[in-house]
């Protein structure tokens, strides 16, 4: 069964700091830690497109665990901040900075906060239809090139970052069947501008996440005849840190499972959950993650990552 | 119908500070400390529990406890 074998990361150095962009727009220092939770917001810089940063995160992940770039056979790209206009698309021009041979399948897959899960489930089914023998998931979307840094609702939140999930046979973790939702009727709830500026509606977000999320994991876990206290740690699309409060609300008898590092990253888009596991799941003594991301579309999506029993 | 008493049920599951909050049910969501994310986390918490929904047009006439409970009771 092909499974995740290694993840890395490339988080760009450059930092905003949060609390003194707060204050340009009167929130408190209190506001920004306990309910946004990112004191800073790491940013790539000027000139830095979606592909730099996934460049990084791809050579990491070769360097640190062993996968040659010769090996790879499928690279895929989740982002909604693509290089230029997005055409061609990313993956190809990722493709050519790593020097990979024509021998590999890559292109995007165009969702937000939902795509990490969504992105495992699609590399591993063109893999096991292709044969494919090493994929790479990358998550890349620099919402800095979208965000008005005039707007409150935005400003604050989203940071830049890129990871790289290494698929194949053999893995430590495996995963599940996921569980993907889509309510088309919210697609302007979070949108960018043909001014290239993102907006968002900060209550509708809110309440789509703090209502639909709950409602999807229950029936995950029920679906897939499980419940809370199989899962030794729920790794949630890191939103903000008000809505990791308010859904994991709803699970008190396992609140204190619920990971919540948001401090030095912000939201990150579909790279928070790779980022969850790299640094609490591979390689730490757990069987069983619940992984779930949501947000723009609406788009919501729910699997379990497992330990192979050897 | 929705009274004070089931407000502060619900102010109370989403982890709110009641106390706070309970003085003045006609004074403005901010005067009583409450942030935009504490109003957007209690407003889902009502529709949750109440199965209400609250729409932008809805929301934007609602700023105080008093005004929710007149919403909810329509």
């Amino acid at each position: 069964m092909i499974g995740i074998r290694a993840i890395a990361s490339y988080i760009p150095e450059s930092r905003l700091d949060n609390i003194q962009q707060a204050e340009k727009f009167g929130e408190s220092a209190d506001f920004i830690r306990d309910k946004i939770g990112a004191t800073t917001l790491p940013t790539m810089d000027a000139g830095c497109q979606a592909s730099d940063l996934a460049a990084k995160a791809v050579e990491a992940l070769c360097s640190q665990h062993g996968l040659k770039s010769g090996a790879i056979d499928a690279l895929v790209v989740v982002t909604q901040n693509p290089d230029g206009m997005g055409l061609p698309h990313t993956a190809a021009i990722l493709h050519h900075k790593l020097g990979l041979s024509s021998r590999v399948a890559a292109f995007d897959v165009s969702l937000g906060c939902s795509g990490y899960v969504y992105g495992l489930s699609i590399l591993r089914g063109l893999m096991e239809q292709a044969g494919l023998k090493n994929g790479v998931l990358v998550t890349a979307d620099p919402y800095s090139r979208v965000i008005n840094r005039e707007d409150r609702v935005t400003s604050l939140l989203f940071g830049d970052a890129a990871t790289a999930t290494w698929l194949s046979e053999d893995a430590e973790w495996t995963f599940r069947r996921p569980l993907l939702e889509t309510d088309g009727s919210g697609h302007d709830s979070l949108y960018v501008d043909d001014r290239m500026q993102l907006h968002m509606n900060g209550r509708q977000v809110f309440n789509f996440a703090a209502v639909r999320v709950p409602q999807q994991i229950d029936r995950y876990l029920k679906d897939e005849e499980l419940n809370t206290q199989d899962i030794d740690l729920f790794c949630l699309h890191q939103g903000s840190a008000a809505i990791i409060d308010a859904i994991s609300r709803r699970y008190q008898e396992v609140r204190d499972r619920f990971v919540k590092d948001i401090r030095e990253t912000g939201n990150t888009v579909s790279s928070t959950i790779p980022l969850l596991l790299e640094k609490y799941v591979l390689g730490k003594e757990l069987n069983r993650v619940l992984i779930c991301g949501f947000g723009v579309g609406l788009s919501w999506a729910t699997n379990v990552i497992e330990k192979v029993k050897k | 119908m929705i009274d004070h008493a089931k407000i502060l049920e619900i102010l109370e599951q989403s982890g709110l500070d009641v106390e706070l909050i309970a003085a003045d049910f006609d004074k403005p969501f901010s005067d009583i400390g409450l942030d935009s994310l504490d109003v957007f986390n209690f407003l889902s918490e009502v529709e949750v529990v109440l199965g209400a929904s609250i729409s932008d047009s809805d929301f934007e006439s609602i700023n105080t406890f008093n005004d929710l409970i007149r919403f909810l009771n329509n």
